[in-house]
């Protein structure tokens, strides 16, 4: 039942004489990579804030010492709307920035710069809202969950448009200097469009985190 | 060439070694299973760390015997470059196995849900216990804070003893419940553990059966002391623990008037660490 | 880096060498950094005073001094090129490989095989710090009283040695051996994200020193566990804990999603889902796991760094918060962690055993499906943890199922390692000896889990001893042991070197009785009624409690034994290994060693699975 180990290596590892020079990996693999690692970065996400949602209707529910939402704790309502309004809208004009790179469309820019200058505001608003809205973190649970939320979505926020604005700036040296283009930057759209799309995709996800953020920090 | 029938070899090997085995885990090993029989939880444990050991045994002494079995049986000679037969698997033990294990497994989270609901076996219920024994039963708060326990009894107009006492004999319903740090109350002699939570109510039921001192010890870290919050408690009989109970609200009366009133939780100010 | 340009190099002055992205310049802007973070936080923060410790301390100053130094550090390392250079425009670009010699080990290297060794002794060092103070504290438990070290100190080795063990090891396998060998098993030139995966690394160390440095602020008295609201009000140490924690998390996200974008997008044609090799498959199942579950980590330890900086209130009941929202928030995580640390070591048994039994990987999906399945079921385990908490007393019989369900995948290891062995030809070659004591310690930690899992068995045994053997045996009877037998397997390969056979057999047996000497006892010791986290015992537990410290000092003794084998093997007697020691058929043995930079001149077809081991039998049931 047994012979000498002579079966053969079950994989082929073909020689190549050295000073030959490597292929370059096909381009699509990258572009791959990033596709997979904007869906696996959204599900990290998505625990990340699931921790806040919890804590939300955990606190909710215990009311503990009665403090869950102290007398003088009032969110103001329009700071939530303008917020989601401006996340969502920024978001939906990174999805058509998107859809026209993909098209090869090179009005792209106008949406995705529009966006970028949507999600700031919102972050604006928000930082804004920090000032006047008149309690603070140490005004009970509620007022807890509402700043550790809100502050952590800003920040993750504030990462998204940096991965948009990379991919504007690299369009944006492409067309500036021609020199650039046939230097550094052969082929921009060739470049752009899988960041493009991985950040847009992401964008989207987020602002649908940011939705549920203000819809249950304020309605709920 | 001539192999022995390594398969009926192994199952012959395991069923004498589970046959010998087994019979000398539940008779001998059983009875000196922890945590005694101080309470009726406690006894509980016995009978269910008993059964438990008795259902490995035959899986700890399958696996062992295989492994020896395989490294005895099934060796290469030294030096020796040797294949063995290319077996990929085989669907009916595969089969086979995972009916076993998944029986072993629901029959044991069976046997531990039923002995569990029937009286919540010591272990801290939560404020609201699904599992409530019927008849009669004494009040006791069990309040942590660092480094100690103390005992509230609110039927008897919730005098605070720092040490405690039991009546044998008597279902006791323990209230913990803690004024800082998370706590855990365990008297390792009644088979009762339930966490002290600031804020929160954690019922357990005991039924101390021997006049006995237990030992209480603090189960959850709570902070530099933690290795010194110990203490030791008695199972008395019902007239001594009336004797014992007049005598602390006799002594603790003065300290009593500056207690706050009897509740399932306390909140001490400040409300948060201060600085 | 061309010759004319190392050549340049060479020429420089030696101040003008040491200028540049480098570990000096790290250390330099981290330690200015952490000054800067220190300056600012008390610009608008004042220090408070506690008097047991008699310490002065400010959290604001302390966290974002770790911030600032962190940030310092990685700045220093060449970190924070890369993304400013995208945001003035400058198009994404794979660094190359740079540098030859030893001063890329010390570095920002993107090279998958570079940050693998970089892991295996960064790593290595801090294990070894964890294990002195383990043995600092059997030494305290020598005496049922405090002796030699006071109950502060204790406290924060307790606490030092669990947090480094369970946060450094969690990439004790995956860091070193998935970044070094997955690349190769699956016929790829790189990882998906090279920078990130550096970045992993020099995370992993900046956390590991921040943790250490946690002696200069009253250490922290809450054990690995951080649970709440101890930790908010203990001193600064604190907050080494939850900066470490959280810098883990962070690593632990980025190193699991790119294993998972590498493995998913970068494997060689002909590599199907099902030839895929089964240690591949663990990384698979153990990078879901800290995708998913860190994050969770990362934000609970933020809301703990809230509560104690600008006094919100989370976990602090009296101001509204819960103790309980910590402990599921923390095991939520924690559950998952403990699978995160032990199914690499699956993994590396599974990938290793055919090697030495000459045989196909019996029931190859079966494995597959029991490492899936750990995965997807340690996210329903958590509450049981937490049997007599109080906590959702109700849902107890749910989580006693779930957990005795997990039970069932974990059996899915033992049978497929079984079904290997089966008419094998053994050779107890040293990796398949500590695959072996895998087998032997893994299963009593399983069996002891029996006990744990069930809620009314687990009263007695929660917070004692018990559960301190029990856990050890999982992770360090099954992680550290199969971590064992990926160096030995796979270090022969990383730096040509063999290591000396007769030193590694000892080590083994060494470390395999004392390690059972030192954790079967312990059982009996929880059995017993003592707890953990304790200095002080009963007076009659004093006998055993000091032959598990006789037994630990020897298990610390083994690790010695390996520290002189790898100083003799690897540096003084310098035995060329030959090229494939173990006759594996696996595809990392097929590259040359050295590995090349890009390890494949051509990227390699696969045609079957790598454990074309044996001689088919003409078909007797054979499936």
């Amino acid at each position: 039942m047994t012979t000498p180990d002579q079966t053969p290596a079950p994989v082929s590892v073909p020689a190549v004489p050295h000073g030959v020079e490597i292929p370059p990996e096909p381009p699509e693999i990258g572009a791959r990579a990033l596709y997979i690692a904007a869906r696996l970065l959204a599900g990290a996400t998505t625990f990340f804030f699931v921790a806040f949602l919890f804590a939300f209707f955990y606190l909710r529910s215990l009311n503990q010492n009665g403090k869950w939402m102290t007398a003088h704790v009032h969110p103001d309502k329009t700071v939530g709307i303008v917020i989601v309004i401006c996340v969502v809208l920024s978001a939906v004009a990174a999805y058509i920035a998107s859809r026209h790179m993909r098209r090869e469309h090179r009005g792209w820019l106008i949406p995705a710069i529009i966006s970028i200058l949507l999600g700031l505001a919102a972050v604006v608003v928000q930082a804004i809202a920090y000032g006047s809205q008149g309690f603070g973190p140490t005004d009970g649970a509620y007022a807890s969950v509402y700043v550790g939320w809100t502050a952590f979505f800003m920040v993750a926020v504030i990462c998204t448009l940096y991965w948009l604005e990379t991919q504007v700036a690299t369009e944006l040296r492409a067309r500036r200097d021609p020199a650039h283009s046939k230097g550094d930057i052969s082929d921009p759209d060739q470049l752009i469009e899988p960041g493009l799309a991985a950040a847009s995709f992401f964008w989207g996800y987020l602002a649908a985190v940011g939705v549920v953020t203000y819809a249950v920090l304020y309605l709920v | 060439m001539s192999e022995p029938n390594h398969a009926r070899r192994l199952g012959a090997i395991w069923l004498v070694a589970t046959l010998i085995a087994t019979p000398l885990v539940i008779f001998v090993l059983g009875p000196v299973l922890p945590p005694g029989n101080g309470s009726e939880q406690a006894s509980g444990h016995v009978t269910d760390n008993t059964v438990l050991m008795a259902v490995m045994t035959p899986v700890l002494l399958l696996l062992i015997v295989y492994f020896v079995y395989a490294l005895v049986a099934f060796r290469q000679e030294p030096g020796g470059i040797l294949e063995g037969p290319a077996i990929r698997g085989n669907a009916r033990v595969q089969i086979a196995w995972i009916v076993v294990t998944s029986a072993i497994v629901l029959s044991l989270a069976a046997y531990g849900t039923a002995r569990l609901l029937e009286d919540g076996a010591g272990s801290g219920g939560g404020s609201s216990p699904v599992v409530v024994p019927a008849g009669p039963k004494l009040q006791v708060q069990v309040i942590g804070q660092q480094w100690a326990f103390t005992y509230r009894y609110p039927s008897y107009g919730g005098v605070e003893t720092p040490h405690l006492v039991l009546p044998v004999g008597q279902m006791v319903e323990l209230h913990v419940t803690s004024l800082d740090v998370v706590h855990s109350f365990w008297a390792y002699q009644l088979g009762v553990k339930a966490d002290a939570n600031p804020g929160q109510d954690n019922i357990a039921f005991v039924k101390p059966t021997e006049l006995e001192s237990f030992s209480v010890r603090c189960s959850e870290l709570c902070g530099l002391w933690h290795g010194y919050m110990f203490d030791h408690g008695n199972v008395v009989s019902a007239a001594d623990f009336k004797s014992w109970i007049a005598q602390q609200r006799v002594k603790f009366a003065p300290s009593q008037k500056l207690l706050p009133p009897y509740s399932t939780t306390y909140i001490p100010e400040p409300a948060r660490r201060a600085g | 880096m061309s010759d004319t340009e190392a050549a340049e190099r060479a020429a420089m002055p030696t101040w003008r060498r040491l200028l540049g992205f480098n570990l000096l310049t790290a250390v330099i802007l981290a330690i200015v950094g952490y000054y800067f973070g220190w300056w600012l936080g008390n610009q608008f923060s004042s220090s408070s005073r506690d008097y047991v410790a008699d310490l002065d301390y400010n959290d604001v100053a302390l966290i974002l001094a770790y911030l600032f130094g962190v940030v310092g550090f990685l700045v220093g390392l060449g970190f924070a090129n890369y993304p400013l250079a995208r945001l003035i425009g400058r198009p994404p670009s794979l660094r190359a490989k740079e540098g030859r010699g030893v001063s890329r080990y010390f570095g920002l290297c993107t090279d998958h095989k570079v940050v693998g060794m970089q892991y295996l002794v960064g790593i290595g060092i801090f294990f070894f710090v964890g294990g002195v103070n383990a043995m600092l504290i059997r030494l305290e438990l020598l005496n049922p009283t405090p002796t030699t070290i006071g109950p502060s100190q204790y406290l924060s080795l307790v606490g030092m040695h669990g947090t480094m063990m369970m946060g450094m090891m969690t990439s004790g396998i995956l860091g070193p051996f998935a970044n070094y060998f997955v690349p190769l098993m699956i016929g790829a030139r790189r990882m998906a994200f090279p920078r990130i995966e550096a970045l992993t690394f020099w995370l992993l160390m900046a956390a590991g020193f921040i943790l250490m440095s946690t002696i200069f602020f009253g250490g922290f008295p809450t054990g690995w566990t951080g649970y709440q609201p101890l930790a908010d009000q203990t001193v600064a140490g604190m907050d080494s804990y939850l900066c470490f924690f959280a810098l883990v998390g962070l690593s632990m996200t980025l190193l699991g999603l790119n294993m998972l974008a590498t493995i998913i997008s970068l494997r060689a044609p002909g590599l199907t889902w099902s030839r895929l090799p089964i240690f591949v498959w663990a990384v698979f199942a153990t990078s879901i796991l800290m995708v998913l579950a860190a994050p969770m980590l990362i934000g609970t330890l933020l809301m703990a760094m809230l509560d104690r900086t600008i006094d919100t209130s989370f976990f602090v009941a009296g101001a509204g918060g819960s103790s309980f929202l910590y402990e599921n928030l923390f095991w939520f995580f924690g559950h998952p962690e403990v699978y995160v640390l032990a199914l690499p070591g699956f993994g590396i048994v599974l990938e290793l055993i055919p090697v030495f039994t000459r045989k196909p990987l019996w029931g190859y999906r079966l494995a597959v499906a029991g490492m899936l399945g750990v995965s997807l079921m340690s996210f329903f385990v958590w509450q049981h943890h937490l049997f007599v908490s109080g906590i959702n007393a109700a849902l107890r019989p749910f989580y006693m199922l779930s957990t005795e369900i997990i039970s069932i995948p974990t059996g899915f290891i033992f049978l497929c390692v079984m079904g290997t062995l089966w008419r094998a030809r053994i050779t107890l070659a040293v990796p398949m000896l500590f695959c072996l004591g895998w087998a032997f310690n893994f299963l009593i930690g399983g069996l002891s889990g029996v006990f744990l899992s069930d809620a009314p068995s687990d009263t007695d045994t929660h917070g004692s001893f018990f559960v301190m053997a029990h856990f050890h045996y999982t992770i360090m009877g099954g992680l550290i042991f199969t971590f064992f037998a990926a160096i030995y397997y796979w270090v022969p390969k990383m730096t040509g070197l063999s290591f000396n056979e007769r030193l590694a057999k000892v080590h083994f047996w060494v470390m395999f009785i004392a390690f059972n000497s030192t954790f079967l006892p312990l059982f009996v010791l929880g059995m017993k009624g003592m707890p953990r986290r304790v200095s002080t015992y009963a007076d009659n537990l004093q006998g055993l409690n000091v032959w598990v410290s006789v037994s630990a000092f020897v298990l610390g003794l083994s690790m010695l034994v390996f520290l002189v084998n790898l100083v003799y093997s690897l540096l003084i007697a310098r035995n060329r290994s030959p090229h494939n020691p173990w006759r594996s058929k696996s595809l990392e043995w097929q590259t040359p060693t050295p590995v090349p930079v890009n390890n494949f001149e051509q990227i390699p077809v696969i045609e079957s699975d790598p454990y074309d081991y044996g001689v088919p039998l003409a078909g007797n049931g054979v499936s």
